[in-house]
């Protein structure tokens, strides 16, 4: 407060209701003449939440009822949305609180950052109007951008939509449908929405901090449908929806088709360098709850990509996985991604899996085709690893006796499951 | 193996290196961005110790009881 004020000479404890604090200046005649009013947005509209929770703002009036200054308190929301979150806040000083805060008409909100756009303006304006009218005694409207917000079913329909057709994509081994969900995926939640199933999520979920479900009902719908395809069939979102996965494989058959030379590494080294991203998934979860907030999450090259702010570091970042992305297929999730690690650990769980019939002679076509390297030879006999596999369909597509197929399963080990195969085989021999 | 794999089994480890270590750049520009907002450029509350401590002093309290003002995590002496 003496940073905003100073000159000011007093500035009273937090009174009153609506509660503020109220600020005054020595005067040589009059000792105590109120100069402005500060208030805490929060205290006066906790119901009004920005992507991750509430957005606490500090805002400064003057008795004639002037914004003379605005200062972030506290916030939750994803660092790559909020970069200029500070130029943002700056065009609501000067303002006069009987006026209008209507975000695209009065107020230039932050791109691909709606939500949290809304959710402050939402809040000066409610608030402001409310130290106006009742601290003030000032003849303030209504406040202009408190329509009561309506739910948006589309939002719900559309990642219905897209699910189902990937889902369908997966269950009918229908390569279309599955070009048809990630292209949808890329458009949708990419550009459209730049909304998507991340590292961040998982710590606001961890944190309990949710958004209202009636202005943002798609970042339920993508939590929900997302662990559902998980526990049923596997990696159905990573596989056929992700709007990066999209772009990386596109980036990739870019390659193949300029025969530019593809990396390839030893299976060994390739199996364990996938643990990187479990020590990425581990890193951001613990830096994350250690710090209080998602700041530490937001290291996903997809959020930093469909947001479309970043650093330089953060810019150089994305551009260098892409790069690779062209030389090797989907260098990210394989290697990198946390939430795909953290994806993966649930699919290996799912109800449906793919197996392999007795049938089976340990051709191998399987295992040279598989673009993830999930499929591994192990005395001749495939063993698919379900964390790596992204649905694709390629081996049942290729596979020369057609005994690849979705069965329902219980839960074993990758070891137990290559033995208790081996056996079946064994049997039926 | 053939010396390609080996030496993209190199390149691999190499890339990701350097991959991690953006990240963990990106990450600490991340926290740091929030604290940035929430502290630096958000509202901080100042104290101008020596009016404080002409006030004290004005209400009659001993010298000592001031001393800590000046001291950032300092605590006032105990009687």
């Amino acid at each position: 407060m003496q940073d905003v004020f100073t000159g000011a000479e007093k500035v009273h404890p937090k009174l009153g209701s609506p509660p503020r604090y109220d600020i005054y200046q020595a005067h040589p005649d009059n000792p105590e003449v109120l100069t402005a009013v500060a208030f805490n947005t929060y205290d006066l509209t906790p119901e009004i939440k920005g992507y991750a929770g509430p957005i606490k703002l500090l805002a400064v009036i003057s008795p004639e009822g002037t914004i003379r200054d605005i200062r972030v308190l506290k916030h939750s929301e994803t660092p790559a949305y909020v970069f200029t979150l500070d130029d943002f806040i700056s065009q609501f000083k000067g303002k006069n609180i009987a006026g209008s805060f209507r975000l695209g008409k009065d107020i230039d909100g932050i791109t691909r950052a709606t939500m949290t756009s809304e959710a402050v303006a939402r809040s000066v304006d409610k608030s402001a109007k409310k130290i106006g009218r009742q601290a003030l005694k000032l003849d303030v409207g209504d406040p202009s951008g408190d329509q009561p917000k309506t739910l948006s079913y589309i939002h719900i329909i559309l990642p219905l939509l897209l699910f189902m057709a990937a889902v369908c994509g997966v269950l009918g081994r229908n390569i279309f449908l599955r070009w048809l969900a990630l292209l949808a995926g890329f458009i949708y939640l990419g550009l459209i929405k730049s909304t998507m199933v991340s590292v961040v999520q998982l710590v606001n979920i961890g944190m309990l901090k949710f958004p209202d479900f009636v202005t943002n009902p798609l970042w339920y719908c993508l939590v929900v449908l997302t662990l559902l395809s998980l526990m049923i069939l596997g990696m159905v979102y990573c596989g056929s929806i992700c709007p990066f996965a999209g772009v990386q494989e596109v980036l990739f058959h870019l390659g193949r088709k300029l025969k530019w030379k593809e990396l390839k590494f030893s299976h060994e080294v390739t199996q364990r360098a996938r643990y990187v991203k479990f020590g990425v998934l581990f890193v951001v979860l613990a830096a994350s709850f250690m710090i209080g907030n998602s700041s530490a999450a937001n290291i996903e090259a997809f959020l930093i990509l469909f947001a479309a702010h970043a650093s330089q570091a953060g810019w150089a970042f994305v551009v260098f996985i892409l790069v690779l992305s062209v030389f090797h297929f989907r260098f990210w999730c394989k290697f990198l991604c946390p939430i795909g690690a953290f994806n993966g650990l649930l699919a290996d769980k799912s109800i449906y899996k793919i197996h392999f019939g007795p049938e089976c002679g340990g051709c191998g076509v399987c295992d040279k085709v598989c673009p993830v390297g999930a499929i591994q030879m192990v005395d001749d006999k495939p063993l698919i690893d379900y964390p790596e596999c992204i649905l694709c369909n390629q081996c049942v597509e290729k596979c020369p006796k057609e005994v690849l197929f979705f069965k329902k399963s219980f839960h074993k080990s990758a070891q137990q499951r290559g033995s208790t195969e081996q056996d079946t085989l064994t049997k039926h021999d | 193996m053939t010396n390609t794999t080996k030496s993209g089994d190199k390149l691999l480890i190499v890339l990701l290196v350097l991959i991690v270590l953006m990240m963990g750049q990106i990450m600490k520009e991340n926290v740091a961005s929030i604290r940035m907002a929430v502290l630096a450029n958000g509202a901080k509350p100042k104290v101008d110790v020596d009016k404080v401590k002409a006030q004290l002093r004005q209400a009659g309290l001993k010298p000592y009881e001031a001393q800590y003002w000046g001291i950032p995590g300092a605590q006032p002496q105990k009687d």
